[in-house]
Parts: structure tokens; sequence; C-alpha cells
């Protein structure tokens, strides 16, 4: 029997990069991504279903953190230990100290390369990953 | 050179293609947006939006490229669209029926092609996604993957069912 693929929530406001990546981990049978295109959005999503993992834009900027770190306080039905990749907008600083401290597993600028989120979403699945079932 | 093709569903086709009124419109974001983001993700130097008319391929949208038609019978584009599956030329100048297209032997120098056909709602094939690359290229399954998907995007534009932001 085939075993299912990790269930992972991304949030990404732009539709064609965040359809795109949906579509591409599907058709791999990499990852069950659910999506979101802003943190409000998510939180209800979170509120209602744990997943495996997340993959976060931070465009949002504080709200995005507070979601994170919502998170990692057990607020949600998701495990509050699960991996975390951050993108980060083209340009825009982002507090890697924070990040660091919230448990984020990788930091990927943008534009980010479809393949590179995938490695890094794989090497999540690898043992001891929080992405893995 | 080999002359693109003329499909038999050809007058239908050509129905369909006129019956959505993109021919010969302004540029769209919603086009836009996607010969961006494949030319991006595929690292190539131009990315189109075909449209297969009659005797001409034109271009909705399109990155790194100037033209914004092709004569049909020199097209790649109009090969693409004789099939449901991606069209992919790795090397034209080896390939006999590219090498001596005035598109490979000169501007703007087509060395890899890569197309994935779209179709109108009804679905007549009318054009594709296309990329290009001066010079020889392939694509890996992450890549075709990424190809398809926006090919899937695309095909949802042409029909108007595309979400927004």
């Amino acid at each position: 029997m085939t075993a299912p693929l990790p269930r992972v929530l991304l949030i990404e406001p732009q539709f064609v990069l965040r359809r795109t990546i949906v579509m591409v981990a599907r058709d791999l049978g990499m990852v069950d991504f659910d999506e979101a295109s802003n943190v409000g959005r998510a939180r209800t999503l979170l509120a209602g279903d744990a997943f495996d993992g997340l993959v976060l834009d931070v465009q949002e900027g504080a709200q995005a953190m507070e979601l994170l770190s919502d998170l990692r306080r057990g607020r949600f039905a998701t495990a509050p230990d699960v991996r975390v990749v951050v993108l980060a907008t083209d340009g825009k600083p982002v507090d890697e100290a924070r990040l660091q401290a919230l448990g984020v597993s990788r930091v990927l600028g943008k534009p980010v390369r479809i393949s590179d989120l995938l490695a890094a979403i794989a090497d999540a699945q690898a043992p001891g990953g929080g992405f893995a079932r | 050179m080999t002359p693109a093709p003329i499909p038999a569903d050809e007058d239908e086709r050509l129905s369909a293609l006129r019956a959505l009124l993109l021919l010969d419109t302004p540029p769209e974001e919603r086009f836009d947006r996607l010969a961006r983001f494949v030319a991006e993700q595929l690292d190539v130097p131009i990315a189109l939006l075909t449209l297969v008319d009659g005797q001409r391929q034109w271009f909705k949208a399109r990155v790194g490229l100037d033209a914004t038609e092709t004569p049909r019978d020199i097209s790649f584009c109009g090969h693409a669209i004789m099939k449901n599956d991606f069209f992919i030329v790795e090397d034209a100048s080896r390939d006999p029926r590219f090498s001596d297209n005035p598109l490979v032997t000169g501007e703007p120098h087509i060395r890899f092609y890569a197309g994935a056909p779209l179709s109108a709602p009804g679905g007549h094939r009318i054009g594709t996604l296309c990329v290009i690359d001066t010079v020889p290229r392939t694509l890996g399954p992450v890549e075709l993957s990424i190809l398809d998907a926006l090919r899937r995007l695309a095909n949802e534009t042409v029909a108007g069912r595309e979400d927004g932001e």
C-alpha cells in the first residue's frame, strides 16, 4: 500500500507561484499541499486541520511572524514542532534571528526556484524531518 | 526545412481560436505573468504564449523577443499544435526539420524549443506556451512538470476561468 503523502500548508500570496507549486508537487508525488493566499485564511485552515509542515511566505510581516509564534505555542491543531520553510520577499530584510528562534528550518529568497523549494521540502521529509509521515 | 503542417481540424480550430477574441489584442498581465514565470523558472531567454492563426503565429505574451508575430510555415509552434504532448527540439541545428529554418539560421537563433499546446474550451489546439534557448538544452522532470502546470493555468486563463491573486 502506498504511504500517504505528507500534507503541507502553503501560505503564498502570488497566484501563479502558489498554483504551480501545488500542481508540480502533486504531479511528482512529493507533497499534498493545502493552500492559503494569506495569513488570515491560513489561520482558518490551521484551526481545523493538522498539517505535517508549513511553507510560509513572510510578505505579511508581523502577521506572518505572529502566526508562526502561535503555531509554536500549540494554538492550532497542527503539532507545534512541525518543520517550517520560509519564503522571504524580494529585497525585504528578514529577522533571521527571530526566525531561527521560532525554529524555521530553511529560509529561501524570492524569486524562488520551485526545484529549490522542492529540494528543501525533500530535506524536511528525510528521517527526522517534520514533513515525514 | 519541414513547413509547419496543417491539422485535419484546421477550419474548426481557426473558428475556435477566433471566437476567443484574443488575436491582435493588447498585452494583458494575466498572460504576461505566465510568460515571465516560465522564463524565470526554466531559466530561458525567451518565453512566449503563441496563438497559431491561418498564416501566422501571433504572440499574446512574450519575454525576450521583440517580434509580435512570425509566418506560420516557419514556426515551431505550428508543429507543436499537432499533438497534445510536449513538442521538444533539443538542438534545432541538428534536426533536419529545422536546421535551415530562418529562425534557426538567423534571429533569434533558436537551438532549443519546448512547446506545450494550449487548448480552447472545446479542445481545439490553438497555440502554445513555449520556451526557447539559443543553446542546446534538455528539460528534467521538475521542469517538464512546471511547463505542464503553467500550460494548465494558461488554458484556464484562455477560457476566462483563472483566479486572481
